[in-house]
């Protein structure tokens, strides 16, 4: 069982940092075996081997989509890059690397809160206030898992069930 | 100089925002070239008024790909300012992390950038010819390019606690010693990267018949090398001094102090481009062009200093009598110098005393000057600051790779484009080409670019009276 939270942005521009800043904290609450947190600027090829090695992989976002401050949770599935520019490099073009690349199918989920300010190096009080509830699902999600003992010590090749992410609203 | 003009305008892959303009004749022919970097930076403006101490962290923002290059050239020219001799693991740890990111920049430039042209071939469709298009044709050398630049980011990682912008290289040192555990695991993964290495290097060597017309016009003329050597004429990446070779391989001058740098290397400005053109002033400007990086190390040195890559060192030098000149063979050099620097980490690695516990000397402000060099992947990095009695930043110079080589890759450029680009009209893998000449130069693009694999570009094609012959574009 091995569980990957990838927390990306750039913490230098406000909302957009909200994924580093929740991974961060993370790292430090959520220290246990077979839990692993990363925090990057931009996903990037080589995570890949990173992810590859994962059965879940929870990829912590901000984004401009979403009213500031909401949270959405939603499965992400391999899908090949539609353009080749590494600043649009999704979380299902990612897995789609890890399958093409290394046969694994790791089960993924995108957890994303919306943005509202990309000025400085603090969060708007929307997502601030929005981080701890991002936070406690994001726990529920690796403590339901963990205790599931699902997806097995091997990286998932198929879609466990839908109960499996129950957590997610 | 002509009215008629090629403009490739955006070119990305220069600190984000770069123009090349050919200069047509009436003949539709290239007479002239020129590479206008267009992005203003202003870092050494910007730190003035900063304490000195800030500065390692501050500079280490100028780039995402290579910022433990300036982490270190930064911390070495405040080491001077602090006036201490930093503690001897110190100086061991930083060239570890120095290394490393050797590792895993060259791996980025030649797997994940060049790779595609090798394999899937410069006139092959655009669209595929990135990393995507490597996935699908070659998973095997995508999947080495992903291997060997995670194991440079981990040993960064493991070193200094985070991969980008780690705060781990101080004035006066490093923060915190190495752990024993993250010695043996960087051990533990040195024997894989090095059969990548090797493998690669067998690979590339197999098919460099196949680009003997890159090879010979890719930037192919005589100029003088610049970089570190240590002290037996070595390669040498974090300390050293400065040599000078010519194109014959002669040694033109030695044992420089690279705190002097004043002293031999002018810095000229074109009204056309914000990066600097530095010159060798013995031969004044523009005689004084010279090359740095991968290619140029590997001709000033008298040997690499391990074993496998000594012996990678003596047969690329057999390329060319003298110096080698072409800068197609910018990629070639890179392979060796992984080589070299997964076995100089584990050669590091293995000191006794590398796990020892004083890692950092402690002082206030002491002198008034500092100036730190080192061999970044792409070259030599010179930052050259003043403080005042505070130990505030009143005046910072920098000098990087990519400014180094501007005068080459705007001679480059031209010899490219002379070769493969009809004015008349225009190819894409002409195009590519004149791309792939800076690309060899492996420019410290990666903090700005958008691209994977290809650049975002327009070419227009323009008569004399200004009118749109033909254009292409291509990417955002």
């Amino acid at each position: 069982m091995s569980v990957l939270i990838l927390g990306y942005g750039n913490p230098l521009a406000g909302d957009d940092g909200a994924g580093w800043r929740a991974a961060e904290t993370l790292a430090s609450s959520l220290e246990q075996p077979g839990v692993r947190v990363l925090t990057c600027r931009q996903l990037t090829p080589e995570l890949a081997a990173e992810a590859a090695e994962a059965s879940l992989v929870i990829f912590l976002d901000a984004s401009v989509e979403l009213p500031p401050g909401k949270v959405s949770c939603r499965r992400v599935t391999p899908q090949p890059a539609t353009a080749p520019f590494s600043h649009q490099f999704t979380p299902a073009a990612l897995l789609s690397l890890v399958e093409q690349l290394y046969g694994r199918r790791p089960e993924a989920v995108l957890f994303s809160v919306g943005a509202r300010s990309f000025v400085g190096e603090n969060l708007s009080s929307e997502v601030e206030q929005a981080l701890p509830a991002l936070l406690e699902q994001v726990k529920e999600l690796v403590a339901r898992v963990m205790q599931a003992g699902k997806p097995a010590d091997e990286p998932a090749r198929s879609a466990p069930s839908d109960d499996f992410f129950s957590v997610m609203h | 100089m002509s009215e008629r003009r090629i403009v490739i305008d955006p070119v990305t892959r220069i600190e984000g925002h770069a123009r090349i303009t050919l200069y047509l004749n009436a003949d539709g022919q290239v007479e002239n070239a020129r590479f206008h970097v267009t992005q203003f930076r202003a870092f050494e403006k910007l730190c003035e008024g900063r304490p000195f101490s800030e500065m390692p962290a501050l500079m280490a923002r100028i780039c995402g790909i290579c910022p433990v290059s300036h982490l270190i050239a930064s911390a070495k020219a405040c080491d001077q300012i602090l006036g201490t001799r930093i503690p001897p693991v110190a100086v061991q740890l930083r060239r570890l992390l120095n290394l490393a990111q050797i590792v895993q920049s060259h791996a980025l430039s030649f797997f994940h950038l060049s790779a595609p042209d090798f394999l899937l071939g410069m006139d092959s469709d655009p669209a595929r010819r990135n990393l995507f298009g490597l996935i699908e044709k070659h998973p095997e050398m995508a999947r080495d390019g992903i291997r060997l630049r995670k194991f440079g980011q981990q040993v960064i990682e493991r070193l200094a606690g985070k991969r980008i912008h780690p705060a781990w290289v101080v004035p006066g040192g490093v923060s915190e010693p190495l752990a024993p555990a993250a010695r043996e695991a960087i051990l533990a993964g040195l024997p894989e990267m090095r059969a990548i290495a090797q493998r690669t290097l067998v690979w590339f060597k197999s098919v460099l018949h196949e680009f003997r017309e890159e090879a010979a016009t890719f930037a192919n003329f005589p100029t003088l090398f610049l970089g570190l050597v240590g002290p037996d004429g070595e390669l040498e990446h974090y300390d050293g001094q400065i040599r000078v070779v010519d194109a014959a391989g002669r040694i033109v001058a030695d044992r420089l102090e690279p705190e002097r740098y004043r002293d031999y290397l002018g810095e000229s400005v074109e009204p056309d481009s914000y990066l600097k053109s530095p010159y060798y002033k013995p031969e004044g400007y523009p005689d004084g062009i010279y090359r740095v990086g991968p290619l140029a190390r590997l001709n000033i040195a008298d040997r690499c200093g391990t074993h496998a890559a000594d012996q990678e060192w003596a047969e690329f030098r057999q390329l060319e009598r003298g110096a080698v000149l072409s800068s197609f063979y910018y990629h070639y050099a890179r392979l060796v110098e992984i080589l070299y620097a997964l076995e100089r980490i584990e050669q590091i690695l293995a000191e006794p005393q590398i796990l020892g516990r004083h890692v950092r000397a402690q002082a206030a402000a002491n002198h008034p000057e500092g100036i730190g060099v080192a061999e970044a992947p792409r070259g030599t990095l010179i930052h050259h600051y003043r403080v005042d009695e505070a130990g505030v930043i009143q005046w910072a110079n920098l000098i990087i790779a990519t400014g180094h080589n501007n005068l080459a890759m705007n001679r480059g450029i031209l010899q490219a484009a002379r070769r493969f680009v009809d004015g008349n009209r225009l190819s894409e893998g002409a195009l590519n080409r004149v791309e792939a000449v800076i690309r060899a130069f492996d420019p410290c693009l990666s903090c700005s670019t958008h691209a994977v694999g290809q650049m975002a570009l327009r070419i227009e094609l323009r008569g004399p009276e200004g009118e749109l012959l033909d254009e292409m574009s291509r990417g955002a």
